[in-house]
C-alpha cells in the first residue's frame, strides 16, 4: 500500500526504515535540564511504534538561554551520561536519532536566568515586552562555540546527527530576517550579512563533525509577516545560500515566527499541509531530502508527498495521539490509528503554562513508563459485564478501554448519535469527526454493544457487573428572565435545536467554541448579533494557542456587534441592559429576541446517586462530575475503565 | 512592636509576623533548603514568628506547579531543616494547611478540582466537582495527616488557610457553597468542615501547639462573605475552642488579588480594619495584614488595640533585618518596600521563584546578603558610571565590600528615569528605592561626582582597575514621529511637560506602567486621552503587579478610551491612522498631541569603549533598557563580580 512511506531514505551515508519523523517538540518534563526516564520512556514508545527518525527535544548550548523552567542543556555537567542513555536505548530499534541544538534569542525569557535576552536588535518580546540586549562581538563568539562544543557533545553520546535551529523560537532566524535584525553591522543589512553567523556556526558545526554524522538544519517556510518577514521564495533562497558551501545533509521546514507561533503548529483552521508547499521550494532549490511538517496526519496524503520529491513526514503530533500509527500503517490497519484532532491544548505549550506535555485523545502521552500507565493491554476484565452510560467522550474511552480489556460492555446513548457534546462541536471540526468515527469503528470491532435512543436509568444496573455514569452535564442558563419577552436558551441547546432570530445577544462566559458556534450559526440563519463578553478580550480560552486570532478575523466578517468588559444588568420585555464592569456605564440593548448563554453547564449525577449505595460498582465520570474539556473527560473515562472494578 | 505575646502555648518574642506566602521555592514538593534559608534570614533578622507558605493536604489540589505536598512523610525533613534553622534565632515558626478547592486547575494533577458546589473559578475557568460526604471525611483525615508530619517536623504550630485561596472558605460563603446536606445552607453547617478539621487537627497536634485560622475578612461578592459573617464566624471558631489565633486577609485571590496583594495604589494598613472589628469582639489573638510596612505605623496598629500581631511580608521581604533596625532604633536604615509586586507577586505570578526589585539576595541567603557581604579579598578601585539604580546598587555594594568607588553622574541629582516614573499619579513611592539607595550610600565612602559626563578618558585619569557602565538608555527618533512637534516619545515629554492640547494620544509598544500612568496623569489634568496599543489588554505590566483593575476602573471613570488590537500606520498632524490587527479596517482617530512609548536605546558605546582597556561590566538599561529590578540586580551582580 504505502510504498513510499515505508522506502527507506538516505542521509549522508544512513538510512531510515520509513519516511515519518518524530519532530523536535518541547516536553516540560523537569529531569534536572537533561533527558531523564520519562523523556526516555516517552520517546521508546514511539520508537516501538516503528517511527523512522526523531528529532530530540532542542538543548540549549549557552546558560544565558533559559527560556522555560524545564530546558535541556547540552551545557550541564551530568549531559554526556543523560545524552548517551537516551541514544543507547532508542538506537536499540532500527531508526535515526538526531539531537536538536538550539538559542532562543530574544524569544526566550529572562525571569529565570535574570539575565537579559539576546537577540540580533532589541525587538521586544512578545509575552513579556522584554527588550534583549543587542548581541556583541563576544556574544556572537560564544555562540559559535556554544553550537561547535554541543555537536561535539551530542554525537560523541551517540546521536546519529545534529540539527541546528533556524526557524521558530532561534536566534539564528531572528538573525536571518530583516523582521528582527535591524542591525546596521557586518551582520546585518543584505542577506550576505545577516547569514554570516548561521553560516559560521554552519561551517564551524561541520568542522568539528566531519564528514559522516548528519548535520541538519531547521529552516522557517514562510514567517508570515508579509509587511517585513521572509516569505517561501526567500527562505528557499536563503536555503540554497546556506547549502552552497557547506555540507549539509537534510533540511527540515517549520513555519512561523514571533508574531505567527498559531501557524508553526497549527490548529484546525489550516489544511494539514499549509507547510508542505514552502518545504517543496526549499526543496526543489537545496536538492537535499527536506523534512515537511505543519499538520500531516493522512496517510494518502503523506504517500502523495513523500511520492512527488525527496522527503521525509513529520507527523509529531500524529504519534504523539498514537504512538502506533507507523506499525499500523504498516500492517493496514490504519482505521485502527486513533487521530490527532490538533486541538493542542495538551501538546502545544509554547505558552506561559509549564505542565508536562499531554494530549486531550490519548490520556497516556507523556506518562509513559510511569506506574499505572501499560502499554501493552492484558485481557485481565474478560466476561466482566460493564454498562456505560453516556456516549459522549468520557463513556467512549471508558467503553474502549473496557473492551479492550475483555470486558463485555454495553453502551447507552439517549441520542440518535455517538459523540456527545462533542458531535456539536465536529461539525465545525472535522478531526473531531474523525475521533469519533475511530470510536464507533473499534467499539463495533470490540463488539461493544451501542443502544442509541436509549437512555441508561438505574433499572438497568442489575445486569451489569458495574456502571460508568457519563452521562455529560446538564445545561445551564443563568440569567433569571421573569419578565422578559425573548427566547432563552444555552448555547449548547441552542446547536441541538438552531433557529433563526432577528436580534440575537449571545453572552459569552466561557470564552471557547461554544458562542462561536452559536455565532456563526446564528448568522447564517439572519440574525444581527451582539456578542456580550464579561472578560477584557473575546475568546479568552483560545488565547493560549492563538486559535482566537481566526475567530477575530471571522468576528469582521459577520454581522456581529461585540461588547467587552459587559455583565447583564436588567432584562425586561425585549431589552436587556449591559452593565460596563469597569466604567459602570450601561448600555441598553433593544428589540432583542433571543437570548443565548454560553456556560459550562451543571452535574448531572442523579442516576449516580440512585446508585451509590446499591451493591453494584459505579463510578461517574466526565462533564457529570464537573463540567470540563475533552480532555478530562477521554482520561477520566479511561481510568475508569480500570478503576470501577475496585470502586 | 517589641513586647513579648502568648499566641496558645506559644510565646512569641514580639508582635511582627513573616506571613504565609507563596515563594515557588519548593522542590519536588518539599519545603526546600534554599526557602528554609529564606525564613531563617528573617529568623535572623529579628522577627517573631513565621508564617510558612501554604502546603497542600491533599492530591487533589495541585493548583500550581511548586505546590508542596504535605500529605507525603517524605515532607518532614524539610520541616525539620528549616524548623531547625528558624528555631537557632528564637523566633516561632509555625506551617499553613491548605486545599485550595476550585481555586486551582487540573493541568498537573490531573483529576478533577475539588469544591463545595459544582463551580468555575473565574481566574482558572475549570470547574470543579461538588464533593460528597466521602470525600469530606477523606479530606478531613488528609488534614489531620498533614498536621502529625506538621508536629513531627518540630513547627511550633500549624494554620488553616481558610481565607483568600481555599476550600475552606469555598465552604463557608454562599456565593460558592450551594449545598444542601449538613454542609451547607445556614452558617453553622458552612462553618461545619472547619469546625471538624479544626477537632482533627488539634487532636493531630495536641496542646503544646498553636493553631490558628486564617479568614477572608471580606469576599465583596454576591451572597459572599462580609464583615459581620466574619465576626459571626469568628464567635463560632472562638466557641469551639480549638483555634489560638485568628488571621485576616481580605478578598478572593481569583477575583481580586489586587486585595489580597495591594500596591501602593491602596492606603496602607488597608486591610486593618477587618482585625480591628473582630478584635472588639472576640477574645481570641488577632494578626492584621496589607501594606504594613513602617514601624510606626504598626506601633499605632498595637498601641490603639486594632491588632495583636501585624503580618508584615513585603517589608521583611525586601529587609530582612526590618525588626532588628527596629529594636536597635535605626528605622531610617529599613529598605523600605515599595509596594510595586514587581519581583515579589509579579515573579511568583509568572510561575518563577519569587525576588524582590531592592532586594537582589532573595534565594541566595545562604551564601550572600545585604548584611554581611564577604570583604573584597583585594581591595580595587572601582570607576562606575551612572548613578540610577544599577549605578547606585553596584557602588554601594563595591563600597561595602571593601573597594573605593567613584560614581559618575552626568545629571545634578541621582536616580535616573525614577524619577519620572515615581512622579506620575500614585507612583510616589517608587521614589523610596532611590532613597533607600540614597542613604545607604551616605554612609559610604563613596566619591559621587555629580553634573559630569563620564568619558574614557576621564575614566583613565581615575586609572581603576574596574569599570561598570551603568549609563542608562535614551530616546531615539521614532519613525511615526517624522520630526513632527507635536509628537513626543513620552519619556521626553515627560521630562520637559510641554503644554499639551486637549486631546491626546498615548501609543504604547509595551504594555508598559509609564504609558498606564501618563494615560492617568493625562486624565487628570482634563485631557481627552486615548490609550493605543497591539496587545489584547493594555498595560500588561500592570496585570502582573494586580494594578489592573483598579487602574483601569479609575481611567474608564475618568473617560479614557482604551483602543486595542491596533497598529499605529502613520501620523500626519492631529490624524492618526489606525488598523485593526485582525480586520485590517483602517480608521482615523484625531488628537493634538501624540506621545509614544517605544523602547529606549542602551547607551552602550562608553563600555564598548573602555573595555578593551579595563576590566567592565555593563548593567541596567545600558545593558538592556529594562526595569527597574533589573537595574538593582545587575547592580549588585556587577559589584559582586569586580575581581573575580
Amino acid at each position: 500500500m504505502y510504498n513510499n512511506i515505508f522506502s527507506p531514505q538516505k542521509i549522508n551515508s544512513l538510512h531510515t526504515i520509513n519516511r515519518l519523523v518524530f519532530g523536535p517538540h518541547r516536553l516540560n518534563f523537569a529531569e534536572g535540564h537533561v533527558p531523564g526516564q520519562r523523556r526516555l520512556a516517552y520517546y521508546e514508545e514511539r520508537a516501538q511504534g516503528g517511527v523512522g527518525l526523531i528529532i530530540m527535544e532542542g538543548s540549549m548550548i549557552l546558560p544565558q538561554d533559559y527560556p522555560y523552567a524545564t530546558v535541556l542543556n547540552i551545557h550541564e555537567p551530568s549531559a554526556s551520561k543523560s545524552y548517551a542513555l537516551i541514544a543507547q536505548t532508542l538506537k536499540r530499534y532500527p531508526l535515526l536519532l538526531i539531537g536538536q541544538l538550539n538559542h532562543y534569542g530574544g524569544q526566550g525569557n529572562s525571569e529565570i536566568s535574570r539575565r537579559p535576552l539576546l537577540a540580533p536588535s532589541p525587538i521586544p518580546e512578545i509575552n513579556t515586552n522584554a527588550v534583549p540586549k543587542i548581541a556583541d562581538d563576544n556574544d556572537l563568539a560564544l555562540l559559535i562555540e556554544g553550537f561547535t562544543i554541543g555537536a561535539r557533545l551530542l554525537i560523541a553520546s551517540g546521536f546519529d546527527g545534529v540539527e541546528i535551529n533556524v526557524a521558530q523560537y532561534s536566534l539564528l532566524r531572528q538573525f536571518l530576517s530583516p523582521l528582527t535584525n535591524l542591525r546596521d553591522d557586518a551582520y546585518g543589512g543584505v542577506l550576505e550579512n545577516r547569514a554570516k553567523l548561521p553560516l559560521q556556526i554552519i561551517k564551524s558545526v561541520r568542522q568539528e563533525l566531519g564528514q559522516t554524522p548528519i548535520l541538519g538544519l531547521r529552516l522557517c517556510g514562510d514567517e508570515y509577516a508579509p509587511w517585513g518577514g521572509l516569505g517561501p521564495q526567500e527562505w528557499a533562497k536563503i536555503a540554497a545560500y546556506l547549502c552552497e558551501s557547506i555540507q549539509i545533509d537534510y533540511i527540515a521546514v517549520e513555519n512561523g515566527s514571533l508574531y505567527s507561533s498559531h501557524k508553526t503548529f497549527a490548529g484546525i483552521q489550516e489544511p494539514e499541509d499549509y507547510a508542505v508547499i514552502a518545504a517543496k521550494q526549499i526543496g526543489l532549490a537545496v536538492k537535499k531530502p527536506v523534512i515537511v511538517g505543519g499538520s500531516l496526519q493522512s496517510p494518502d496524503l503523506i504517500e502523495s508527498i513523500v511520492a512527488e520529491q525527496t522527503c521525509l513526514a513529520d507527523i509529531t503530533r500524529a504519534l504523539i495521539s498514537d504512538p502506533y500509527y507507523p506499525q499500523k500503517l504498516a500492517a493496514g490497519l490504519s482505521t485502527k490509528i486513533k487521530p490527532c484532532i490538533l486541538c493542542r491544548s495538551g501538546c502545544y505549550t509554547h505558552t506561559q503554562t509549564n505542565n508536562p506535555i499531554a494530549c486531550s485523545v490519548n490520556p497516556r502521552a507523556g506518562c509513559e513508563g510511569m506506574p499505572g500507565i501499560e502499554t501493552n493491554i492484558f485481557k485481565q476484565d474478560r466476561g466482566k459485564k460493564l454498562a456505560v452510560a453516556g456516549a459522549g467522550a468520557a463513556g467512549l474511552q471508558a467503553a474502549l478501554r473496557a473492551a479492550e480489556k475483555g470486558a463485555l460492555v454495553t453502551l447507552y446513548e439517549e441520542q440518535a448519535h455517538i459523540g456527545g457534546l462533542w458531535r456539536l462541536y465536529s461539525k465545525s471540526q472535522p478531526r473531531l469527526e474523525a475521533l469519533i468515527d475511530y470510536y464507533l469503528r473499534m467499539l463495533r470491532l470490540l463488539n461493544v454493544e451501542i443502544k442509541l435512543n436509549q437512555a441508561f436509568c438505574a433499572q438497568h444496573a442489575t445486569d451489569y457487573d458495574a456502571v460508568i455514569i457519563a452521562v455529560g452535564a446538564l445545561p445551564q442558563r443563568e440569567a433569571v428572565l421573569p419578565q422578559a419577552d425573548m427566547l432563552h436558551t444555552s448555547a449548547v441547546q441552542y446547536l441541538h435545536h438552531p433557529q433563526p432570530a432577528k436580534h440575537a445577544v449571545v453572552y459569552d462566559k466561557l470564552g471557547n467554541w461554544q458562542a462561536q458556534l452559536a455565532c456563526r450559526k446564528l448568522a447564517t440563519l439572519g440574525a444581527h448579533i451582539d456578542l456580550v463578553s464579561p472578560d477584557s478580550y473575546l475568546a479568552a480560552l483560545d488565547t493560549f494557542n492563538g486559535d482566537f486570532i481566526y475567530w477575530y478575523e471571522e468576528l469582521a466578517k459577520l454581522p456581529i456587534q461585540t461588547y467587552k468588559q459587559k455583565t447583564l444588568g436588567r432584562i425586561f420585555g425585549a431589552e436587556i441592559i449591559l452593565h460596563d464592569q469597569y466604567s459602570g456605564a450601561e448600555e441598553l440593548l433593544s428589540e432583542v429576541d433571543m437570548l443565548i448563554e454560553a456556560s459550562a453547564g451543571k452535574e448531572n449525577l442523579n442516576i449516580y446517586q440512585q446508585l451509590l449505595g446499591s451493591k453494584i460498582n459505579v463510578l461517574a465520570v466526565g462533564d457529570c462530575v464537573a463540567p470540563r474539556n475533552l480532555a478530562s473527560a477521554i482520561r477520566e473515562g479511561d481510568l475508569a475503565a480500570e478503576e470501577v472494578w475496585a470502586n | 512592636m517589641l513586647s513579648p505575646l502568648s499566641v496558645g502555648p506559644v510565646r512569641l518574642k514580639n508582635r511582627a509576623v513573616f506571613s504565609a506566602h507563596l515563594t515557588n521555592m519548593a522542590k519536588q514538593h518539599q519545603l526546600s533548603e534554599k526557602q528554609a534559608h529564606y525564613y531563617e534570614e528573617r529568623a535572623k533578622g529579628g522577627v517573631g514568628l513565621i508564617i510558612t507558605e501554604e502546603v497542600t493536604v491533599h492530591p487533589s489540589d495541585w493548583a500550581y506547579e511548586y505546590l508542596i505536598d504535605a500529605y507525603l512523610p517524605e515532607v518532614v525533613n524539610g520541616y525539620k531543616y528549616a524548623v531547625d534553622r528558624v528555631h537557632r534565632h528564637g523566633a516561632k515558626i509555625f506551617l499553613q494547611l491548605n486545599h485550595n478547592g476550585s481555586q486551582g486547575n487540573s493541568v498537573y494533577s490531573r483529576r478533577a478540582l475539588w469544591a463545595p458546589s459544582v463551580s468555575v473559578d473565574p481566574l482558572f475557568r475549570e470547574a470543579a466537582k461538588a464533593i460528597d460526604l466521602y470525600e469530606i471525611e477523606e479530606l478531613i483525615e488528609y488534614y489531620s495527616r498533614a498536621a502529625i508530619y506538621a508536629r513531627e517536623g518540630g513547627f511550633d504550630g500549624v494554620e488553616l488557610q481558610g481565607s483568600h485561596s481555599s476550600i475552606l472558605r469555598q465552604f463557608l460563603s454562599l456565593f460558592s457553597n450551594q449545598r444542601s446536606d449538613e454542609y451547607g445552607g445556614t452558617l453553622e453547617n458552612r462553618f461545619r468542615l472547619i469546625k471538624r478539621i479544626g477537632a482533627a487537627v488539634r487532636g493531630a497536634i495536641g496542646p503544646d501547639m498553636a493553631l490558628g485560622l486564617r479568614l477572608s475578612g471580606a469576599e465583596f461578592l454576591p451572597n459572599g462573605l462580609t464583615l459581620k459573617n466574619t465576626i459571626e464566624i469568628s464567635h463560632l471558631v472562638e466557641q469551639c475552642g480549638y483555634f489560638d489565633y485568628l488571621n485576616f486577609s481580605i478578598g478572593i485571590a481569583s477575583r481580586q488579588l489586587y486585595l489580597v496583594e495591594g500596591t501602593m495604589n491602596l492606603p496602607p494598613g488597608y486591610a486593618v480594619y477587618i482585625a480591628e472589628a473582630v478584635r472588639q469582639k472576640i477574645g481570641l489573638p488577632v494578626i492584621a495584614c496589607g501594606r504594613i510596612k513602617d514601624p510606626q505605623q504598626a506601633e499605632t496598629i498595637l498601641a490603639q488595640g486594632q491588632a495583636d500581631l501585624i503580618g508584615m511580608v513585603r517589608a521583611q521581604i525586601s529587609d530582612p533585618y526590618f525588626m532588628n533596625k527596629v529594636i536597635s532604633g535605626e528605622e531610617e536604615h529599613i529598605n523600605g518596600c515599595l509596594s510595586c509586586n514587581q519581583d515579589c507577586i509579579g515573579r511568583v505570578g509568572a510561575n518563577k521563584e519569587i525576588g524582590c526589585v531592592q532586594n537582589p539576595f532573595i534565594g541566595r541567603e545562604a551564601e550572600w546578603n545585604a548584611e554581611r557581604l564577604p570583604a573584597a579579598p583585594h581591595p580595587q578601585k572601582v570607576v562606575v558610571v551612572g548613578a540610577g539604580p544599577a549605578g547606585l546598587e553596584a557602588a554601594v555594594i563595591a563600597a561595602k565590600r571593601g573597594h573605593t568607588v567613584v560614581l559618575f553622574e552626568q545629571n545634578h541629582t541621582i536616580g535616573g528615569h525614577i524619577s519620572l516614573a515615581s512622579a506620575l499619579p500614585g507612583r510616589a513611592e517608587l521614589g523610596d528605592s532611590i532613597r533607600n539607595l540614597e542613604i545607604k550610600l551616605k554612609q559610604l565612602p563613596i566619591e559621587l561626582r555629580l553634573g559630569v559626563t563620564a568619558t574614557a578618558e576621564l575614566i583613565r585619569e581615575q586609572e581603576p582597575h574596574f569599570v561598570i557602565i551603568a549609563a542608562g538608555a535614551y530616546v531615539t527618533e521614532h519613525y511615526l514621529r517624522q520630526q513632527q512637534k507635536h509628537v513626543y516619545h513620552l519619556v521626553d515629554w515627560l521630562q520637559s511637560r510641554e503644554e499639551l492640547g486637549e486631546s491626546v494620544a498615548i501609543i504604547d509598544y509595551l504594555g508598559s506602567s509609564a504609558a498606564a500612568y501618563t494615560l492617568e496623569l493625562l486624565l487628570n489634568m482634563g485631557k481627552r486621552a486615548e490609550l493605543i496599543c497591539g496587545a489584547l489588554q493594555p498595560a500588561a505590566e500592570l496585570s502582573r503587579t494586580t494594578d489592573w483593575e483598579l487602574w483601569y476602573k479609575r481611567i474608564r471613570q475618568k473617560g479614557a478610551t482604551v483602543t486595542t488590537d491596533t497598529s499605529v500606520l502613520s501620523i500626519n498632524g492631529r490624524e492618526l491612522s489606525l488598523m485593526n490587527n485582525y480586520s485590517c479596517e483602517i480608521i482615523s482617530h484625531y488628537h493634538d498631541n501624540t506621545l509614544i512609548f517605544a523602547p529606549l536605546k542602551a547607551n552602550n558605546s562608553l563600555y564598548y569603549e573602555v573595555k578593551k582597556e579595563f576590566p567592565a561590566a555593563l548593567i541596567g538599561d545600558a545593558l538592556a533598557p529594562r526595569g527597574l529590578g533589573e537595574a538593582i540586580y545587575e547592580g549588585c551582580e556587577a559589584a559582586i563580580s569586580i575581581g573575580e
